[in-house]
């Protein structure tokens, strides 16, 4: 079983002297992702784009809505004030 | 484009801008808010040409996304406090769109694909389109960071970027898009044209990308205003193009100070060149209706000609000859050395407009 090289140090305390028999049952490490925890990585950072795209567009929206309102208010307080 | 908030706006300010770059590009393109008074005043001494006049544009303050997507918690974070401050129903409208179970999947828009049938009017409006339907970036964050001074080759990464994210964008990075999507229609000569206008007392910038063939002239891009964007290729001339702009701007009560007309942008995708964006600047204020499309059709007429070469456009070192003229107007001397043609180069006088417009609606502005 490979253990990842972060989860083994960041309790681990290391004494100032290794006992011989100790160092038998050190295990090995490793901490390169594997293809899985890649293709996962991945999958979940197109989710939150795809996420985020959505929440865009909605707000974009809504902004746009905002603007046009604004506009258009703005333009009858001009043509009210000119007559 | 650019120009300055709304007053009910609340809840930032300047201090909390950051700068999250990527290394790949680091721009300066938070602008601060600042009226035309202020704008001899905002420009550091310290700072480059270019980044002096970004700062001086008198903008609305906006935020850049510069880490990609997606979108880093920072740059998201922000764009909601932003737009809380700025919407009447504030935090209300930002919990409703983010707390939403679910949003419907926005389309993405097929890239235009060029067919032998089609003219170049046709495909202009293909790319007008696919760009309309990314829609205007109304919400305060621009996504895709764009540095003026990039080469080319790097700016048309981030146009695939925008096409990939397929997300809102503004003017500039329509400009981009623009000369993306008509690389190699060799027909067709690419321009930047950049507008710096005055309404109510602030200052805003604006820019399209002018568009040439078969003796006429048009434009593409976006902008918040329908008039202010693409124009189809039915102008004879330069001037007329600008008018017809002008003409335009005039019906948001816009007074138009500077056109900066840049030179054609090459065809080659991987040229390492930057864009040259104000090769001609005309200040509209002091030259009168006919002396500017004098000049600007002079300068028409000397792009296509193929006159006009900006000193970054030239050959590489190891094929240049030295002390052979290529042209009649290149210059001697150091070839990294911009040139670019500045007429009327004393600032104009600065028009305040009645204070009655600003205060207007709780001092809205007709931005562009």
């Amino acid at each position: 079983m490979k253990i990842p090289l972060t989860s083994l140090f960041c309790c681990y305390q290391r004494p100032a002297r290794m006992e011989p028999a100790c160092r038998k049952d050190k295990p090995k490490l490793n901490t390169t992702p594997t293809r899985g925890d890649r293709v996962k990585q991945k999958s979940a950072q197109q989710e939150l784009k795809q996420r985020q795209r959505a929440e865009i567009y909605a707000l974009n929206k809504v902004m746009t809505e905002l603007e046009q309102q604004q506009f258009e208010a703005f333009c009858k307080q001009m043509q009210s004030q000119a007559e | 484009m650019t120009g300055p908030n709304s007053p009910s706006r609340t809840g930032t300010s300047p201090a909390k801008l950051s700068r999250h770059g990527r290394s790949k590009s680091t721009s300066s393109h938070c602008l601060l808010r600042c009226s035309a008074r202020e704008e001899s005043s905002a420009s550091s001494p310290n700072h480059s040409p270019e980044e002096e006049e970004e700062e001086k544009d008198g903008g609305v303050l906006f935020y850049v996304n510069r880490t990609g997507f997606p979108i880093e918690s920072v740059t998201w974070e922000r764009m909601w406090s932003h737009v809380a401050a700025v919407h009447p129903d504030g935090q209300e409208m930002v919990n409703k769109i983010r707390n939403a179970a679910y949003h419907p999947k926005p389309p993405v828009p097929s890239i235009p694909t060029f067919k032998p049938s089609m003219s170049v009017a046709d495909w202009l409006v293909a790319i007008q389109n696919f760009m309309k339907t990314l829609q205007y970036n109304h919400t305060g964050t621009q996504f895709f960071e764009i540095k003026k001074s990039r080469p080319l080759c790097g700016l048309m990464e981030t146009a695939r970027e925008m096409i990939r994210e397929s997300l809102p964008i503004k003017c500039l990075e329509a400009v981009i898009l623009g000369i993306y999507l008509t690389n190699g229609l060799t027909s067709l000569e690419r321009f930047p044209i950049s507008f710096k206008t005055q309404f109510s007392g602030h200052c805003f910038h604006h820019v399209v990308l002018g568009v040439y063939s078969n003796g006429r002239y048009g434009s593409l891009g976006m902008s918040r205003r329908q008039d202010l964007m693409d124009k189809p290729p039915t102008y004879r001339t330069l001037g007329e193009l600008v008018a017809e702009f002008e003409r335009s701007y005039k019906r948001y009560q816009h007074t138009l100070k500077k056109v900066k007309i840049g030179l054609y942008v090459p065809h080659d995708p991987h040229v390492f060149q930057p864009i040259e964006w104000k090769h001609l600047v005309l200040n509209a204020a002091r030259l009168g209706a006919q002396e500017m499309r004098k000049e600007l059709e002079k300068h028409g007429r000397d792009m296509r000609m193929k006159i006009l070469k900006s000193s970054s456009a030239q050959s590489p070192i190891k094929e240049r000859s030295r002390g052979k003229s290529l042209s009649p107007r290149r210059r001697q001397g150091s070839p990294q050395r911009r040139i670019p043609i500045r007429r009327d180069k004393s600032p104009a006088p600065v028009e305040r407009k009645p204070p009655e417009l600003s205060t207007l609606s709780d001092g809205y502005q007709i931005r562009i």
